[in-house]
């Protein structure tokens, strides 16, 4: 993926350990309790983090990222468990239009 | 650390009088003495001094009128002696000529904001005296989180939370203002200084209560403006206000305090584009930097990260006024009325089929066909009331007059007390087909930003519109029929929820969910091609 550095597509738990806000993907290391925003002005329904998280994600009809857990009311904030800490990581990095976002949580 | 703005307290000047209150006062003046005796005054008048008359308010070469006045009168003549614990001036306030909003009856609910609300800054000396500075932050935020205090724009989000969030975003490692400073660790944002806005955006439709209040006590929401740019050591203040007349006499309260130097923060009034979502806080804080008013996708609150970046503080001019009238007389005061989770009065449109469509000021708590009956009552039968208005929630005519106004009283509608709003349906009318009006409005508001929002909202519309449409008659034989409809929009709806950078698609998702429990009766008698209005026969 031309424009990203090497190291934010290297495993996520080589991610700087920085100050949430100094991180462009999102902050704080992979096993802290971490949650998901989506930047719904900017997806495109392009689909790459359904298809890379589709533990968590599923796709409505237009192509749009829906969230599977029936408990989740809204897709504002999913909660990412930490066996998935990488995985959404690597779903944050590869979103072509850089509309996802890992927040920790609380 | 690099705050580098008002951790010193503004200049310190004294809130001057209005000019026109000069003559009054003047009489007095004379005698005052030079008092280079008393920079703390200990006279027997001092216990009728109100507490938040701070020490600031006593520069050199400013006298306080009243000290040598007769008796134990501290305030210029005519100017009502304020006191926290005291009760604020009570009665009609803002009846009679001249004022924008009329009360019908005699006793108009508990008025508060509305008891004290005067046009021009003299008569608002009068009934409230000066602004009773407090300092940056602490004291008015403590005295803010004891009123319970929330937020009357529709989140109801504790005030104080939102300015100590400022607070916090301003000054991130002491928390406070005047903190002593320490080196950022690299890598720390630099917070920029604070600014608070004041939001009349009010893009409800049905919603008047933002400009009656503007209308009624420009000087009290100046005043509750000022305050919390005070509390947050803000160096900008905005008011985003509606076209109107609201926003005419909004400038020109702002131009009498400026000539007055009752202000300590300049205050700039913009007028807002009059769309629906122009009253979002962050759509509020776009058309303030020159972009379209549309809300934004932030991850960050806007406490964080606001106007160009610096820590905003957006409240709606209602939350502003009950905050200067909780700096003047107490949080205490402010609590004797309302519910304990939700104290003192709120401003309510009502609207639809009543008597004088209009605003009242009620305690939380209060039932909704009381808040009907304040307004003249129901001119017809009631078919179903609407809360919170286009993005509220229907409520049955059978339980909706009893139901109170507070957030226990209304969940178990799965409604909210919201921005004040209580529609009236008659019972002629078809609640559907009134949904499907306002659906279709909604999604014609939509801001075109998010996608599920752009595709789901019309085709929602669509829905509800085939919802509202009687089986046979307007439906081609082979198409959809009401029942149909129905459960495509509950589909639709809870496809929509949730999925936007704003709550406009969970505002349109509540509607029709709560259209789809009230209005029933009306889907089946539909599907059976005919139409009962909203009435529940049996």
């Amino acid at each position: 993926m031309p424009g990203l550095s090497q190291r934010r597509r290297t495993a996520p738990d080589d991610a700087p350990d920085g100050h949430p806000d100094s991180t462009a993907g999102g902050g704080g290391p992979a096993v802290r309790p971490a949650r998901l925003w989506i930047d719904w002005t900017a997806c495109d329904a392009r689909g790459w983090c359904a298809e890379l998280l589709p533990e968590l994600l599923a796709r409505d009809p237009a192509g749009y990222p829906l969230a599977r857990a029936a408990s989740a009311q809204t897709t504002r904030n999913i909660t990412i468990p930490a066996p998935l800490a990488s995985h959404a990581r690597r779903a944050v990095d590869a979103c072509p239009r850089l509309a996802l976002r890992l927040l920790p949580d609380g | 650390m690099t705050v580098e703005h008002a951790d010193s307290p503004p200049t310190v000047t004294a809130p001057v009088p209005p000019p026109r209150l000069a003559p009054a006062a003047a009489p007095r003046e004379p005698a005052a003495p030079p008092g280079p005796a008393s920079p703390v005054d200990t006279g027997p008048a001092d216990h009728e001094r109100p507490d938040h008359q701070g020490p600031d308010h006593q520069g050199p070469g400013h006298e306080r009128p009243g000290r040598q006045g007769p008796g134990r009168e501290p305030w210029p003549a005519g100017v009502r002696q304020i006191r926290i614990g005291a009760p604020p001036p009570t009665g009609p306030g803002i009846t009679g000529t001249g004022h924008a909003v009329t009360t019908v009856g005699a006793d108009a609910g508990t008025q508060r904001v509305l008891a004290v609300a005067a046009a021009d800054l003299a008569s608002h000396y009068r009934r409230c005296g000066p602004v009773p500075w407090r300092g940056p932050g602490g004291p008015l935020l403590a005295e803010i989180r004891d009123s319970g205090l929330t937020g009357r724009g529709g989140a109801a989000f504790p005030t104080w939370r939102k300015l100590s969030a400022v607070v916090a975003a301003a000054h991130p490692h002491t928390g406070r203002p005047g903190g002593r400073r320490r080196v950022a660790p690299s890598g720390t944002r630099r917070a920029g200084t604070p600014v608070v806005v004041a939001n009349a955006a009010e893009g409800e439709p049905e919603s008047t209560k933002d400009a009656t209040l503007l209308a009624a006590a420009p000087h009290l929401v100046l005043d509750g403006l000022q305050l919390a740019a005070e509390a947050v050591g803000a160096g900008e203040a905005y008011v985003q206000v509606k076209p109107g007349a609201a926003a005419e006499v909004v400038r020109r309260a702002v131009v009498e305090r400026r000539a007055a130097g009752w202000d300590r923060c300049r205050i700039e009034v913009r007028e807002a584009p009059a769309t629906f979502l122009a009253g979002e806080a962050s759509a509020v804080v776009a058309a303030l930097e020159g972009a379209p008013a549309r809300p934004r996708a932030h991850w960050r609150p806007l406490a964080d990260d606001g106007l160009h970046g610096r820590p905003t503080l957006v409240h709606n001019v209602e939350t502003l006024a009950h905050l200067a009238m909780i700096a003047r007389w107490g949080a205490a005061w402010f609590r004797c009325v309302g519910t304990a989770d939700e104290p003192g009065t709120l401003l309510v449109t009502v609207t639809g089929a009543v008597a004088a469509p209009g605003v009242v000021e009620v305690p939380y708590g209060t039932p909704l066909g009381e808040l009907v009956a304040l307004r003249g009552g129901a001119t017809e039968p009631v078919g179903a009331l609407r809360l919170g208005g286009y993005a509220g929630t229907w409520l049955p005519a059978d339980v909706g007059p009893g139901v109170a106004m507070s957030r226990e009283g209304l969940a178990p509608w799965g409604a909210e007390p919201g921005p004040g709003l209580v529609s009236v349906l008659p019972a002629g009318a078809c609640g559907l087909a009134e949904t499907a009006r306002i659906v279709a409005y909604l999604a014609g508001q939509n801001a075109g930003q998010c996608g599920p929002c752009v595709s789901g909202l019309p085709q929602l519309a669509r829905a509800v519109a085939g919802m509202a449409g009687v089986a046979g008659r307007n439906t081609a034989p082979d198409g959809e029929n009401p029942a149909q409809s129905a459960s495509r929009a509950l589909r639709l709806a809870a496809l929509v929820a949730g999925r936007g950078a704003c709550h406009h698609p969970d505002g349109v998702a509540r509607l029709v969910h709560s259209a789809l429990r009230t209005f029933a009766a009306d889907i089946r008698a539909h599907a059976q091609g005919h139409c009962i209005g909203s009435t529940h026969p049996g």
